[in-house]
């Protein structure tokens, strides 16, 4: 009884954190149809602001507070101006995406440069850090006190929504923005305005959760699946559906923490993934459809022979490349490995136009499948363990298809967070096959073809994963120009389309998973023959964003842009993060956002704009000659 | 015996009845126009018969079997296509790839991972066959964003033919083309295969019955005239539906 108990109020408090910091969210997407993954970015700056207001400038609580929202708002000002303007109602939301984590980048590598990467404590007044009797247990006050923020919250807004001016005006420009404009609101003010709500909300929600949802540097994502978990099931712009998704979520973290205790993020994981599926449309208001279509961002698949002579022509820069540094190999190799990551991102993005953020979960487990094969073996063969890592792959890429394909929009994104968390969480508790969080280390592959055996400078995995990369390759020029490819694009460009065609869209797109999963898998194997040793870190969601970064940069759609994204990406995180790796992330959350405004094609895109623009010139010109 | 029959199809949404006990044949050949004022349930009995939704009762017979309880994707296998009338193209794809896609998936070869996409000269030669039907050969490697509306219109009716359908249901098949255009898209309509059975929704009267041998008139859910074209402008009820309030009541079948 008094575990149930204890467990309901814990339940109480937590849900209502999750609902003050997500209802803003909530309400943006509701509004704007922007998905704002740099929303918990802001909460995290009010708790680093109302800790540097008290610890070191000694103001009361309620007033920190108070400047921890203010100032937080007025920050967002000129990034609403900025990035956030363009987004609204009209772009895809794969460039939201990029664009809204690119901002949270940069949030934390900046909070991080202010204020130090410790963990910042925001302490309570004495009327809020004592304990109260409730019967059978003591809980903080501070608990009560954010219940009740949270009730009031959701009774101000329900005010404001149903009973105001304003509010009539916002639901009028929820349902349609544009009839709205045309009966004269200004929308583009009302957007601002909510906009403000919504990050101040954030922020002050921030600032009072800081006692369960610690402030420490990367808040911004680690928090960004429960906020958006609860946005998906409570439905965009739904009040009601947001409290109700938050308590509900609260109830299963809280009840897995007391009952599973050690698993309980395992618990989270699939409780999430299943809630999702059970209802992607959301438990109250309605489902937001979200601009899906990658429109600018589309260049024309390469063709086969260019790309073949392509591919040859990486394999011999490769050589090339081993030739004048030897001493390189092991960084070449981590460029192969990462390079397979990222080509099996662009099969997923680029050719069927699905948004995931949870590719490194197939790359891990392949490098990890490896990895245990390899020590459990002993000298190996190293293509057995290739082999091992693409059927390792090709069965998670299959799980994983099967599971993604059946949402859409904001579900899915949630979906491939959600694996690739719970793959980590299920790696980090398997210690004694995995190894926790100490990884798996020694790995020794035996002779390649039982002649050659592998050195510590790693030159022959070098020369076996540069092979590899230009094998994959040219099999996947071969599949993006076959039938099934155009089968891919075609879903990518309207799915409806080619179910009325006749065509089966989840088979395909789960056919398409499996593939990827199979050229991540063998990335993920090339990564632990190479390297010797896998962690964790081979599939966190961390890796994920930076395959997705490393493709944005090279052009998706493109495989080629794959390997050319990788490079810039290594060239420049070992130029910038050698000066600090917090420069790194403000560095990559710039680029990104640069990229996504300014060159949505890629380095690839960039340069076939260039040959257009030769090829029209020179056209003009005989033109003008004649 | 007829192509498609639909037989006494009921579908309510709440309390309103959409489609009240619908009955309409569909010869090999047969040319019908389906026409009805606004909110006649013209669109709501394409979906029923496509399979996107399910009627409350009543049958679908194709090619003389029973598809009542198949989906969409089902019936497309078995020849039963539709085209939509707000033009779902890929913006992305040449109009000669749309074609190929359509041909491999009716070949049941859309899968294939490890041939070209033009590795049959049969299946290229039958494109560009009605690429050039449709007067869109000179597009054929144009992709189709940017392409005239007409040209995305005459594209969707080149697909329903690559597909070999055997009915094909056009919904406003000249919504939204220009005056200029649309005896272009009639040309393409009637440039399609004698033998296919053909049933379009059409709201441009005139258009509707230069093309139809039969009309059939909606009007809140029921049929209330079918008949050849001659006689439908004459008829008082159908008059009455379109320029007055009306109460509908079945006539059962044919009229």
């Amino acid at each position: 009884m008094i575990v149930i108990g204890s467990i309901l109020v814990d339940t109480l408090s937590y849900g209502m954190v999750l609902f003050i910091i997500s209802i803003g969210l909530s309400i943006t997407l509701g509004l704007m149809r922007v998905v704002n993954l740099a929303h918990c970015g802001f909460a995290m700056a009010g708790g680093y602001f109302a800790s540097y207001a008290i610890e070191s400038m000694g103001v009361p609580y309620g007033l920190a507070v108070l400047l921890a929202v203010i100032g937080v708002v007025v920050l967002s000002m000129p990034i609403e101006r900025l990035l956030f303007r363009p987004l609204y109602g009209k772009s895809d939301y794969l460039l939201q995406v990029l664009v809204t984590i690119g901002i949270a980048f940069c949030v934390i590598g900046l909070t991080n440069y202010f204020f130090g990467p410790t963990l910042k404590k925001i302490p309570l007044p004495p009327m809020l850090s004592g304990p109260v009797d409730i019967g059978f247990r003591f809980i903080p006050a501070h608990r009560i006190f954010v219940v009740l923020s949270g009730l009031l919250i959701f009774a101000g807004l329900w005010f404001l929504i149903e009973k105001t001016r304003f509010g009539v005006m916002l639901r009028a420009a929820v349902d349609n923005a544009s009839i709205a404009a045309s009966l004269g609101i200004k929308t583009q003010r009302l957007y601002t305005m909510t906009f403000v709500i919504s990050v101040a909300l954030g922020a002050f929600g921030g600032v009072v959760g800081a006692e369960l949802l610690p402030i420490e540097p990367h808040y911004a994502l680690r928090y960004m699946v429960v906020i958006l978990v609860v946005v998906c099931i409570g439905g965009a712009g739904s009040i009601g559906g947001a409290l109700a998704a938050s308590l509900l979520l609260g109830f299963v973290d809280t009840a897995s923490k007391y009952l599973f205790a050690g698993y309980a993020e395992i618990c989270l994981y699939v409780s999430v993934i299943a809630i999702v599926m059970l209802f992607p449309g959301g438990l109250l208001g309605r489902k937001i459809h979200l601009p899906t279509s990658t429109s600018a961002a589309s260049i024309d698949p390469p063709r086969r022979r260019i790309a073949f002579v392509s591919s040859l022509g990486i394999g011999i820069a490769g050589l090339c490349a081993y030739f004048i540094w030897p001493e390189y190999s092991g960084y070449f190799s981590r460029v192969v490995s990462l390079a397979l990551l990222v080509i099996s991102l662009d099969l997923i993005v680029g050719y069927c136009g699905i948004a995931t953020l949870g590719q490194a979960a197939l790359y891990g487990i392949g490098a990890y499948a490896t990895g245990i094969v390899a020590l459990e073996v002993g000298h190996a063969d190293p293509l057995f363990l290739l082999g091992v890592g693409l059927v390792a792959g090709g069965i998670a890429g299959l799980i994983s298809g099967l599971i993604i394909v059946r949402a859409t929009g904001l579900a899915q994104l949630i979906l491939t967070v959600a694996i690739v968390q719970l793959t980590l969480a299920v790696a980090n508790k398997l210690t004694w096959l995995t190894g926790g969080s100490d990884g798996l280390a020694e790995i020794v592959p035996g002779k390649l073809f039982g002649v050659f055996a592998f050195d510590f400078a790693g030159e022959l995995g070098y020369l076996l994963g540069l092979a590899v990369l230009v094998i994959v390759l040219l099999v996947i020029t071969v599949i993006v120009n076959s039938p099934f490819g155009l089968l891919c694009r075609g879903i990518k460009g309207d799915p409806v389309r080619v179910a009325a065609l006749g065509g089966n869209v989840n088979r395909t797109l789960t056919k398409m998973f499996v593939i990827s999963g199979m050229v991540a898998g063998i990335g993920g194997s090339l990564a632990a023959i190479t390297s010797s040793v896998v962690g964790l870190d081979s599939l966190s969601f961390e890796r994920s964003a930076d395959a997705f970064i490393m493709l944005i940069l090279g052009g998706s759609g493109t495989i080629f842009g794959a390997v050319a994204g990788v490079i810039s990406y290594l060239v420049a995180e070992h130029l910038i993060a050698a000066a600090s790796p917090f420069h790194w992330l403000i560095a990559i959350g710039a680029i990104l956002v640069a990229v996504m405004y300014f060159l949505p094609t890629g380095l690839q895109g960039l340069s076939s704009e260039l040959k257009r623009r030769w090829f029209r010139s020179s056209t003009a010109s005989i033109r003008s000659v004649k | 015996m007829p192509l498609l029959s639909v037989q006494s199809l009921e579908k309510s949404f709440g309390g309103i009845r959409v489609s009240n006990n619908i009955s309409l044949d569909i010869p090999v050949g047969g040319r019908v126009a389906l026409i009805g004022p606004n909110g006649a349930g013209k669109t709501t009995f394409v979906n029923l018969v496509c399979g996107f939704i399910k009627p409350d009762s009543g049958r679908v017979l194709f090619d003389g079997k029973d598809v009542t309880s198949l989906n969409n994707a089902q019936r497309i296998r078995r020849g039963l296509v539709r085209s939509f009338q707000i033009s779902r193209l890929f913006h992305d794809l040449s109009f000669r790839d749309h074609i190929r896609l359509a041909l491999l998936q009716r070949d049941g070869c859309s899968g294939r991972m490890f041939s070209r996409i033009d590795s049959s000269a049969v299946r290229e030669e039958e494109a560009t066959a009605i690429l050039e039907k449709l007067n869109l050969a000179h597009l054929g490697d144009q992709k189709v964003r940017g392409a005239a509306y007409g040209q995305h219109r005459l594209l969707e009716i080149a697909i329903a033919v690559a597909m070999k359908s055997k009915v094909l249901l056009l919904d406003e098949p000249a919504a939204g083309v220009s005056r200029s255009e649309l005896p272009q898209i009639l040309n393409a309509i009637e440039s399609l295969p004698k033998e296919m059975g053909i049933l379009m929704i059409e709201h441009d009267l005139d258009f509707a019955f230069r093309f139809a041998s039969e009309v059939v008139v909606l009007a809140s859910g029921a049929i209330i005239f079918h008949g050849s074209p001659e006689h439908v402008v004459q008829n008082a009820e159908v008059r009455h539906a379109y320029l007055g309030s009306y109460k509908a009541k079945p006539l059962g079948g044919k009229a």
